[in-house]
């Protein structure tokens, strides 16, 4: 969570003899980030308060004023393009030889016709807000002649902190402030609690219907409010250090002291308050009207605040809009209920991110408020208010249930748990110095190795376990202190994986040595891609989608290798081979609709079969560029070889498409992109792909060796015709089973159809090789051999011997 | 016929001499010393000499066809040369041109930073552990001391995805994990103490992408449960494998921290490696790099897997993959890693 805070208000609230660079770091090491220092203004210098005292028409300009204005001493003459200027008014004057910001200088000169000894500048001249509403008005109480860097402050920094979400405590001046006096052992500014006057009798009846949501609530009537008044300058400024814009005076003063003690407070117009005031759940069809003028439809479980009317608020994240406080002139709020309330955390959290909203009070209340803070935080906004708008306060009324507020409880501290969990020894007086400095109770006892029993403040929502004390000390000792050490683990030794103990290399080593480029592309992919590649698998939706147009879990890697392909097609790529390796999801057909998460490897190649050189032609790849590349993975894997058998998949060209099996099991698919999905990307080649189950490849058992033949081995080839029709592992296959046992080796040599050769059929030039263990082969046991084989193809598939 | 003999061998070693092929010079050997060659003439023609001379007309009849044997076999040596001369002239090549071969594939820089890490842990003694992606409720969140409504969840700004699981009166949906802690949990349910693993792996978060977020990036956890663990150990271990990445003796900053699950917890910056600490743009001009969270395991957590706290500490780090790639790459756009552009992809071949 974020806090911008002004420096100088901090040095206010405590006395710090460090530099800024010292207390970034100290705040760093104590667990409060410290992500920048911004320079609350640019460097200027030479602007001064001064009155407005007289206002007139420039004379040949309609939207130029010259004004005369007093520093205190001299008056000067200058001419002033705001509309706001008006006599009576505190402005800020760059005296004749100022040097504002983007080093302009201010020098004495005419502006038609009308000499101008200076300049009245705005806020956005001056670099302090963006917003251009005409000239800088400083506050009344503004005196003239004085620098206006020292009136405002500005040679301040704004100290820009990210609290983490257990530590809302520090979410404000005075919550900083006591940290770092805990670790300095200094004290703290006091804040100004002293009580208001109590002018009228008024009171507002309240009741906690749900006082488990909210234990306490305080409320306070001020009447005769003047909302119109101006925020004082210091406070004003103090907020636009926190990035918190000022609306009006009584808002103003809520988010004041919401950064200065971290107790959120609300006040409603007292006079459109219909009844009575209710905490309460809402309940079904109700809605609120906010400030913000969105209207929400109240869920079940939604805190409001509630008059006779129905909600006036979303309690502890923002006010309703018909309760606000008006400025308008004609009717503005004149008596005004604040409100200083405790909610628990867990009514709160949650529900603004709901309804899609982030305010402050929300971050705090569901992170946890001061349960003690209510009272200090409505006197201290009281007040403030009576002295900027004024008003009679009425008394505070207090709604409490006691039962339902946090209770703190004594958590043991054992020295040998610090020891066992830090690594450190602590003396056990210094950690109890450093937690009562921390405002935590510490009491003493008996029990062996307790170094006392300590219970945490009403600010601290984060402690209730020994080790959030530990947390504690080490914070406040250093975590630099603790030394460096690394543990020694005992060294066992285990047979290596089923995996590793076969080959070194994975699957993505292969690949990326075949010449192929890992891609690593987003789990969620898009709707029609998902539909184009898997048609019929059941996607796993994204309930909100992050990018919008990826609303659905891949169940294919295919999508991303195509879209990875395209990409890089589209800058002049011409030699594609990618693949990747990651998970796919998708549910299992079926009433149960089981979610199957599987690991897979898929490759995709395109375009030219080598890289571009001189060698010879390039020609594109092919099906079997992709098929010898998957072999090679295999052989390099010492794996078993799959099978390819002629197969179907939705997204690939129907005859150049093979299903891959081992041992029966289907591990995956390969073969060239439909046609019809290839027309979608405009790349001239074809594109083949393929896509394995890691999980579903079986790893090989060791392997049985096999003795090598000291006698020669016999090559017999043979040339015959047979229907294209018929599969070349068909033939193999027969060839194989006929030739017997004396057969070592079968090949596929040649190929060939076209002239010489009828149509429909082709020629296949077999090479077997022959060998035996124990003797040489005689010439006429190979001829019966092939005579075998011959008519075993023959009778199988009708081949003839080619002549 | 002395005479004459001088004057054909004077003869044959002119034609030997001006002889430029084999072909010719075996018909130079055949016209002289074949059977009807000249020489072998001179040798009938002895038989007509007085058996004073023969022996003399011989002997010198044979050193004439030894000096032409000698000349003979001389320039057949000469012409095999000029002949293997001329061939490896003609052989040469531009050995400047690209060899013949497949082009070279690489492995994501994200793949090979995880394995890098895999590698500096496996080597003192951690296992690797891995889980699934879309995971349930109670592993991601509850099972880390992240309890339903946690305000703390809120920073994981999760994805759910349509699917729940659970007891049929508490279902809960399943999710995209926010990190691999999952996958140690999984681990500590099913092992004893003493636990030594890293977990890396996709994870997901609902962050738009831009310069420094992408909604799916990978992390890498570690665990080390085991009697006798202390921050010290921690500590230690991250320094040293930090030194290890980035091959040097970068600094390292402990600061506190929070995660529901670690207590204390801590994050790591190191020293920007940009700058060296000196304060740049990279490192936002504090010198320090944000790098990794860690922290000791809360008990509650250990007390979940049964693990006794008591007699047991652990402690365990998280940090982004991505993050350590492109703080060693120099990367400023972590975007670029899903692009996957071949220009980008070619430049991490091995």
């Amino acid at each position: 969570m974020d806090l911008k805070i002004s420096e100088a208000w901090l040095r206010e609230k405590i006395s710090l003899d460090m530099s800024q660079a010292q207390l970034a770091r100290q705040l760093t090491q104590i667990g409060l980030a410290v992500e920048s220092l911004t320079p609350v203004a640019p460097p200027f210098n030479g602007v001064v308060i001064v009155k407005v005292v007289e206002v007139r028409p420039h004379p040949s300009a309609d939207s130029l004023s010259i004004c005369k204005v007093d520093d205190g001493k001299n008056k000067h003459t200058v001419v002033c393009g705001a509309a706001n200027v008006r006599v009576g008014i505190y402005a800020a004057l760059a005296t004749v030889g100022a040097q504002l910001p983007d080093n302009l200088i201010i020098t004495a000169r005419k502006i038609r016709g009308q000499l101008s000894s200076g300049m009245l500048c705005s806020a956005v001249e001056l670099g302090l807000s963006a917003d251009n509403n005409g000239i800088l008005v400083l506050s009344e109480d503004a005196e003239s002649g004085v620098d206006l860097r020292a009136w405002l402050q500005l040679d301040d920094y704004s100290l820009h902190l990210d609290v983490t979400p257990n530590r809302v405590d520090c979410l404000s001046v005075t919550g900083l402030a006591r940290e770092l006096a805990a670790v300095n052992e200094i004290s703290v500014a006091p804040v100004d609690d002293q009580l208001a006057t109590i002018a009228i009798d008024d009171t507002m009846k309240v009741t906690l219907v749900d006082s488990e949501a909210c234990p306490r609530y305080l409320g306070r009537i001020i009447r005769g409010v003047n909302v119109n008044a101006k925020t004082p300058d210091w406070m004003r400024e103090r907020l636009r250090r926190s990035n918190i814009n000022p609306i009006h005076p009584v808002v103003d003063v809520t988010n004041y002291v919401l950064r200065e003690l971290g107790q959120p407070l609300h006040a409603f117009d007292l006079n459109k308050l219909t009844g009575s005031v209710q905490v309460r759940q809402a309940v079904a069809n109700e809605q609120l009207a906010l400030l913000t003028q969105q209207t929400l439809d109240l869920q079940a479980g939604s805190l409001v605040i509630a008059d006779d009317s129905g909600p006036i608020a979303l309690a502890g994240i923002m006010g309703g809009k018909k309760t606000a406080i008006n400025t308008d002139a004609g009717s503005p709020t004149t008596d005004i209920f604040l409100e200083s309330a405790y909610f628990n955390p867990m009514a709160i959290v949650g529900r603004a991110r709901n309804y899609g909203l982030v305010t402050d009070a929300a971050q705090c209340y569901e992170h946890g408020v001061d349960f003690e803070l209510q009272f200090k935080a409505i006197e201290r906004a009281t007040a403030l208010l009576l002295e900027i708008v004024g008003g009679q306060p009425g008394p505070v009324c207090e709604v409490s249930n006691p039962e339902c507020l946090p209770v703190r409880r004594w958590i043991n501290l054992r020295a040998s748990r610090i020891k066992k969990l830090l690594g450190i020894d602590v003396d056990s007086a210094t950690v109890q110095a450093m937690f009562k400095r921390l405002g935590f109770a510490v009491q003493q006892t008996d029990e062996h190795d307790v170094i006392c029993q300590i219970k945490p403040p009403s600010h601290r929502f984060d402690i209730d376990h020994e080790a959030d004390l530990i947390e504690e000390v080490a914070r406040l000792y250093g975590y630099d202190k603790i030394p460096y050490e690394v543990p020694h683990f005992k060294a066992s030794l285990s047979s290596p994986s089923k995996a590793t103990r076969i080959s070194r290399i994975s699957p993505a080593d292969a690949l990326s040595g075949l010449g192929y480029h890992e891609i690593i592309t987003y789990s969620f992919v898009n709707e029609d891609d998902f539909r184009q590649i898997s048609p019929d698998a059941i996607p796993v939706r994204l309930t909100k989608p992050v990018m919008a147009d990826r609303p659905v879990m891949r169940a294919s890697l295919l999508p991303g290798l195509l879209a990875t392909m395209t990409y890089n097609f589209h800058r002049q790529q011409r030699h594609i081979r990618l693949f990747e390796l990651g998970a796919v999801f998708e549910y299992a057909a079926g009433a149960d609709r089981q979610l199957l998460q599987q690991q897979r490897i898929g490759g995709l190649i395109a375009g030219y079969r080598w890289p571009e050189s001189w060698h010879q032609p390039n020609e594109s790849a092919d099906f079997y560029d992709l098929k010898g590349d998957i072999e090679q993975m295999f052989a390099l894997l010492s794996l078993e070889s799959p099978a390819w058998i002629p197969g179907k998949h939705s997204a690939l060209h129907p005859g150049q498409t093979a299903q891959l099996s081992i041992q029966g099991q289907s591990i995956g698919v390969a073969g060239r992109l439909h046609p019809r999905l290839e027309a979608k990307f405009d790349i001239k080649n074809s594109i083949y792909v393929f896509e394995i189950n890691i999980e579903n490849v079986p790893t090989l058992s060791s392997k049985q060796l096999q003795p090598v033949s000291a006698f020669p081995s016999v090559r017999r080839d043979i040339a015959i015709v047979v229907s294209s029709a018929v599969w070349a592992n068909q033939l193999l296959e027969c060839a194989r089973h006929a030739a017997g046992p004396l057969l070592n080796e079968l090949i596929v040599f040649d190929l060939y159809a076209g002239e010489g050769i009828e149509q429909g059929k082709r020629s296949v030039g077999l090479g077997f090789i022959f060998q035996d263990l124990t003797r040489n082969l005689q010439d006429a046991e190979i001829e019966l051999m092939m005579e075998q084989v011959l008519k075993m193809l023959h009778n199988e598939f009708q081949a003839v011997l080619r002549m | 016929m002395a005479a004459e003999l001088d004057d054909i061998v004077k003869q044959a070693q002119r034609d030997i001499i001006q002889t430029a092929t084999t072909t010719d010079l075996r018909q130079i050997a055949a016209k002289y010393m074949g059977k009807q060659g000249l020489l072998s003439q001179q040798r009938k023609n002895i038989r007509a000499l007085s058996s004073e001379e023969r022996p003399v007309v011989g002997a010198r009849i044979q050193a004439a066809l030894k000096l032409l044997e000698d000349s003979l076999a001389a320039k057949q040596d000469a012409l095999d040369a000029a002949r293997l001369e001329q061939t490896l002239a003609e052989e040469g090549l531009d050995v400047t041109l690209a060899g013949r071969r497949q082009s070279v594939g690489s492995l994501h820089p994200v793949t090979q930073t995880i394995r890098q890490i895999e590698d500096i842990f496996t080597a003192a003694g951690y296992q690797v552990a891995t889980g699934p992606e879309i995971e349930d409720d109670y592993h991601n969140f509850t099972a880390l001391n992240l309890p339903e409504h946690h305000p703390a969840r809120a920073m994981h700004d999760t994805l759910y995805v349509d699917s729940y699981a659970g007891s049929p009166d508490n279902l809960k949906p399943l999710l995209l994990r926010t990190h691999t802690s999952p996958a140690q949990i999984r681990v500590m349910e099913s092992q004893a103490p003493p636990i030594q693993i890293i977990c890396p792996g996709r994870v997901y978060r609902a962050d738009d992408p831009d310069a420094s977020h992408t909604p799916m990036f990978h992390q890498i956890e570690g665990l080390v449960v085991a009697e006798g663990i202390s921050m010290a150990h921690l500590k230690g271990t991250v320094l040293s494998f930090l030194q290890a990445f980035f091959e040097t003796s970068v600094e390292a900053r402990f600061r506190p921290s929070y995660f529901p699950f670690t207590e204390p917890s801590a994050e790591v910056d190191v020293q920007c490696t940009h700058c060296w600490g000196q304060g740049c743009q990279a490192c936002s001009r504090t010198g320090w790099v944000e790098v990794m969270g860690c922290g000791m395991v809360h008990p509650k957590v250990l007390e979940m897997m049964d693990i006794d706290s008591e007699q047991f500490s652990a402690f365990a780090f998280g940090f982004g993959a991505d993050r350590l790639c492109a703080l060693r790459y120099g990367i400023d756009d972590v975007r670029v890693f899903f692009n996957n552009h071949l220009h980008f992809l070619r430049q991490f071949c091995h």
